[in-house]
């Protein structure tokens, strides 16, 4: 078994250096770009609101003191706003989202499709016998090797993530959550085995790419639609207290850290499903001018009965920062099993298809 | 002709019974009925697309039958694959190596994939051939190669070796140097070798046996120097007595159409020399040639 294990990196050397290559270097710039932004030491009160540079985002961490003024924060806001925005630093961001893919596709591609190209499979399965031994066997070494390197990627983008915003642990925050820590390494797998089950359909290493980019492009970019209206819908909660949405007073902003996958409409702490428009005519009579008949001089909207009238709010509904790993484990246990599916696919074929 | 084959003795190594196989409305191999006796080095020689490499690699459960079934040294490739791989040592046409690693991991390969793989041997086999074993595969020359793909082949100590054109892409001296080597091998371990051909001339020294496969039906079944013995080649239009006739080709130099006659039981005195009846020697060629025009119909040109 070790022999053959590395008879196949051998054999697949130069995607094996490649992506050691890649994925080391991805993740040593990372934590290098990382450490240059920890370098830069800027005042965590100069960050805006819960340490993030997302200047809409609310509270979170309620010991962060709010600037005093705006000039002590010019300078290293800049110096900040500088490297984070270089070409470098963004690269390394977006490689972040790619690696798992280019990794996934460079390893599965040519794992059985190579074989019948290039002629050997006929001897490599007459040899083996047991053709679904032969591929898992070279499934695992590549795998292997993958979480590996993956690993280190992992590690290393969620120091670059933490380091853009110091003020929330990353394992409690849903910021860019799909795109780095172990769901880097769950997406590659996902691309790995898919591509090897298309290779084995398709027979040819380029087909076999192509095919694998368009779903793998299709799969990410819906990810989330899907994933945060089926999968993670049961998980979810109310964010914020419905009663309290009516008051004017009442400000919620919600944090980077959480993941909001919805706004229903509550009305008087309620749950409504009625139509804004008709409620509107219903309860807004306009006058000549246009303007509501029903306000008081406040602006306080007033009912048939002269008391003061609810509208309907959306009412944010998702999943506190907390919820990270459960959140975590269940997409990554979606890719896992999505990957081994593939597997099975693949496993399968090759047991079916001709060796050329 | 299978029974033929049961009839003269011994064990079948591998046996083909009513064995069909079609690519949609092509018909590769009809209803083949073929033995190969254990011990023996069998030549499967017919022109291209006559069947040889879908027999061999229904031998190899690379194909599926429609009809009938071949069984490898008494397993059913296609029931009990793992079983029957086991047996049987495959040696494609195009030399199936790993051309970028060395002579020597293409044998671990080999080790690592088959329990059974005598690596020992395999290294000794390439040792006198002066292959290095620390040279890339891809950079051995066609008769290298090949001689690898035996190698691996033989490595495997397996009783039946099934051999698919592997002489095709090789020059002359590569050609005797591969045939020598298999030889070597098959009368010092026992074993039982299949090799398909469609050059005559690479197969008459090297076989014992001779099967002709045309249009997916097994022409002739027997012993090579039956083959000679049994047949006439001549220009006459009077034809040995009781004889029947085979095909009719045109003759060397194009002048003139030759007929290949089958003889009469009891009737092969005078060997394979010209006699009374004007015959010439018949050559395994002649044989060879006699049987594929009959398939065509026509008269065949020969170069």
């Amino acid at each position: 078994m070790p022999t053959r294990i590395w008879l196949t990196y051998k054999q697949h050397r130069f995607e094996t250096i490649a992506i050691t290559v890649l994925c080391l270097g991805l993740a040593a710039a990372g934590l290098i770009e990382a450490f240059r932004l920890f370098a830069l030491h800027t005042p965590v009160a100069c960050l805006g609101n819960g340490g993030s540079i997302n200047i809409f985002a609310g509270p979170v961490a309620g010991t962060v003191t709010a600037p005093t003024g705006i000039d002590p924060c010019v300078v290293p806001l800049n110096a900040r706003y500088a490297l984070t925005g270089s070409l470098d630093f963004t690269l390394v961001g977006m490689l972040f989202i790619f690696a798992p893919f280019i990794a996934g596709l460079t390893f599965g591609a040519p794992l059985v499709a190579r074989e019948l190209e290039q002629g050997t499979a006929p001897l490599s399965w007459s040899l083996a016998g047991s053709r679904r031994r032969w591929l898992l066997i070279r499934m695992l070494a590549m795998a292997g090797l993958l979480v590996v390197l993956l690993g280190a990627v992992a590690i290393a983008s969620d120091v670059y993530q933490g380091t853009l915003n110091p003020t929330v642990d990353v394992h409690a925050s849903f910021e860019t959550y799909s795109y780095r820590g172990v769901m880097e390494i769950f997406w590659g797998l996902a691309a790995f085995l898919g591509t090897v089950a298309l290779g084995t359909i398709f027979g040819r290493t380029l087909p076999a790419v192509f095919v694998a980019v368009v779903i793998c492009f299709f799969a990410r970019a819906g990810w989330e639609n899907v994933v945060n209206q089926v999968a993670l819908q049961p998980m979810g909660q109310l964010l914020a207290d419905p009663a309290k949405m009516s008051d004017p007073n009442f400000n919620y902003l919600y944090p980077p850290s959480d993941l909001m996958l919805s706004w229903p409409m509550y009305l008087d702490g309620k749950p409504w499903s009625g139509d804004m428009n008709v409620w509107y005519q219903q309860n807004m009579p306009l006058d000549a001018n246009g303007q509501p008949t029903n306000v008081d001089t406040n602006g306080q909207l007033l009912g048939t009965d002269g008391k003061p009238l609810s509208m309907p709010q959306s009412v944010p509904f998702g999943l506190h920062g907390n919820q990270y790993w459960p959140v975590v484990a269940l997409e990554s246990a979606i890719l896992f099993a999505g990957a081994l599916l593939c597997g099975a696919v693949a496993l399968f074929w090759v047991d079916r298809r001709r060796p050329y | 002709m299978e029974a033929d084959a049961v009839a003269s003795g011994g064990a079948i190594a591998m046996a083909a019974h009513g064995l069909t196989k079609r690519f949609r409305s092509k018909v590769a191999l009809d209803a083949v009925d073929l033995a190969v006796p254990q011990g023996s080095v069998t030549a499967l020689v017919g022109p291209n697309g006559a069947g040889k490499t879908t027999l061999i690699r229904v031998c190899m459960a690379f194909e599926r039958p429609n009809a009938g079934s071949v069984e490898v040294d008494g397993v059913n490739p296609w029931k009990h694959r793992g079983e029957a791989l086991r047996r049987v040592g495959y040696v494609p046409q195009k030399p199936a190596v790993y051309g970028g690693l060395s002579v020597d991991d293409n044998l671990a390969m080999a080790k690592s994939l088959h329990s059974g793989f005598d690596i020992e041997y395999a290294r000794r086999r390439l040792d006198q051939l002066a292959i290095p074993l620390d040279q890339k595969a891809g950079t051995l020359s066609g008769g290298q190669a090949a001689q690898l793909g035996l190698a691996v082949a033989l490595g495997t100590r397996a009783k039946v070796l099934l051999l698919d054109e592997p002489l095709a892409n090789l020059d002359p001296l590569a050609r005797r140097e591969f045939i020598q080597v298999l030889l070597d091998a098959v009368h010092s371990e026992g074993s039982t070798a299949l090799l398909s051909s469609h050059i005559v001339t690479d197969v008459e020294d090297a076989c014992d046996r001779l099967a002709i496969l045309g249009g997916g039906k097994v022409k002739l079944d027997c012993l090579l120097e039956e083959a000679r013995l049994n047949h006439r080649l001549t220009d006459a239009d009077s034809p040995p007595v009781g004889a029947t006739a085979v095909g009719s080709f045109l003759g060397k130099g194009g002048k003139k159409m030759m007929t290949l006659w089958r003889l009469a039981p009891n009737d092969t005195a005078g060997g394979s020399g010209a006699d009374a009846t004007g015959a010439d020697a018949t050559t395994l060629e002649d044989v060879v040639l006699g049987y594929l025009a009959a398939g065509r119909g026509t008269g065949l040109q020969l170069n």
